[in-house]
């Protein structure tokens, strides 16, 4: 898997969702983003949805809440759905 | 015209302010500032605040103490969150989709909002704007507030930020950054009793060097003075103190 793309992700997750007290290193790839890990909550699912679609062009409209869980669950599934539709949208 | 106390009060700007013999004021602003650490907010807790929240929480968490935080609450600020309401209104007219966050900071109460949240505060909260009056409005508020739940002491904050980039070209010489907090009460507090009042005008004269509420704080809660008026095109506000 893309280990720059994965570093790419977790600056991009602490620029945007204000994770002042986070550096890069605190951020493991396969942690839980949401609720324990991390400890991110809804709104910041909403954040991140929005900011990676306007980042990355990807849009989530149509996915079913469980996709959604799957591909937020972690810097690896996150690396793993972005590169994915990179890919097929080049 | 009504009575209270001031039992506690807290000013922060980043620029220093000297009011000049003619009793108007200069200010020194620069763009170098930066808003101080807040105290008693975990900071995981703080990570959602906007500038301005930050700015009022800062100002309300000096002005109050850990042992009564419980107040009714007053917001008055003049540009509120118009910067980051801009930026919203761009995103949609874009087409682009709109932050979450940003969309909930955009509401005008969210500073005290957030103070409920951190200190556990239940009691009405109130949020006004009124151009270059809003000390003035921001006062009347409270004390009607006052009257309306008597028993309960209300804290004011008023605070603002200058205008930001296309909408900056509105700012006038008075804009700059600062928070103002003031507790009052109708309890009788030693010697900090004042008097307040309204009047509306036709034809009043407002003089724009610095906002009311830094006037209001050098000019009459530092020093000896008995009075203070503010008054703008449309209305005249006037504060004094009164001797027991």
């Amino acid at each position: 898997m893309n280990e720059e793309l994965k570093k790419e992700l977790k600056e991009f997750l602490i620029k945007e969702l204000s994770l002042e007290d986070v550096t890069v290193d605190d951020i493991k790839n396969d942690e839980r983003l949401f609720n324990e890990g991390l400890g991110l909550d809804s709104i910041d699912a909403l954040e991140l949805g929005v900011a990676i679609q306007k980042k990355y062009g990807i849009k989530l409209k149509g996915k079913s809440d469980k996709e959604i869980k799957s591909y937020f669950s972690s810097i690896d599934s996150l690396a793993e759905f972005i590169s994915r539709n990179l890919e097929s949208n080049s | 015209m009504v009575t209270f106390s001031i039992k506690s009060y807290f000013f922060w700007t980043p620029f220093s302010v000297v009011e000049t013999e003619n009793n108007s004021f200069v200010c020194d602003k620069s763009d170098d500032w930066k808003i101080p650490a807040l105290e008693y907010i975990e900071k995981r807790n703080q990570r959602r605040l906007n500038k301005l929240s930050r700015l009022v929480l800062y100002s309300a968490i000096k002005c109050t103490t850990p042992e009564k935080r419980n107040y009714v609450t007053v917001l008055s600020s003049r540009n509120g969150e118009i910067n980051n309401a801009l930026r919203i209104l761009q995103d949609i007219s874009n087409d682009e989709l709109v932050s979450p966050q940003m969309f909930v900071n955009s509401v005008y109460n969210m500073p005290f909002a957030y103070y409920s949240i951190f200190f556990g505060n239940n009691l009405p909260s109130s949020a006004i704007a009124s151009s270059e009056s809003s000390l003035g409005y921001g006062f009347l508020e409270a004390v009607l507030n006052l009257k309306r739940f008597p028993g309960y002491d209300v804290l004011l904050t008023c605070a603002d930020f200058p205008l930001e980039n296309e909408l900056g070209v509105l700012n006038d010489k008075s804009c700059l950054p600062y928070s103002f907090s003031v507790i009052i009460s109708n309890d009788n507090y030693g010697d900090n009793r004042i008097s307040f009042d309204y009047e509306m005008l036709k034809d009043g004269n407002r003089r724009n060097d610095v906002p009311d509420a830094v006037k209001f704080y050098y000019s009459f809660l530092k020093q000896d003075k008995e009075i203070f008026i503010s008054e703008t095109s449309d209305s005249r506000f006037t504060w004094k103190k009164q001797s027991l």
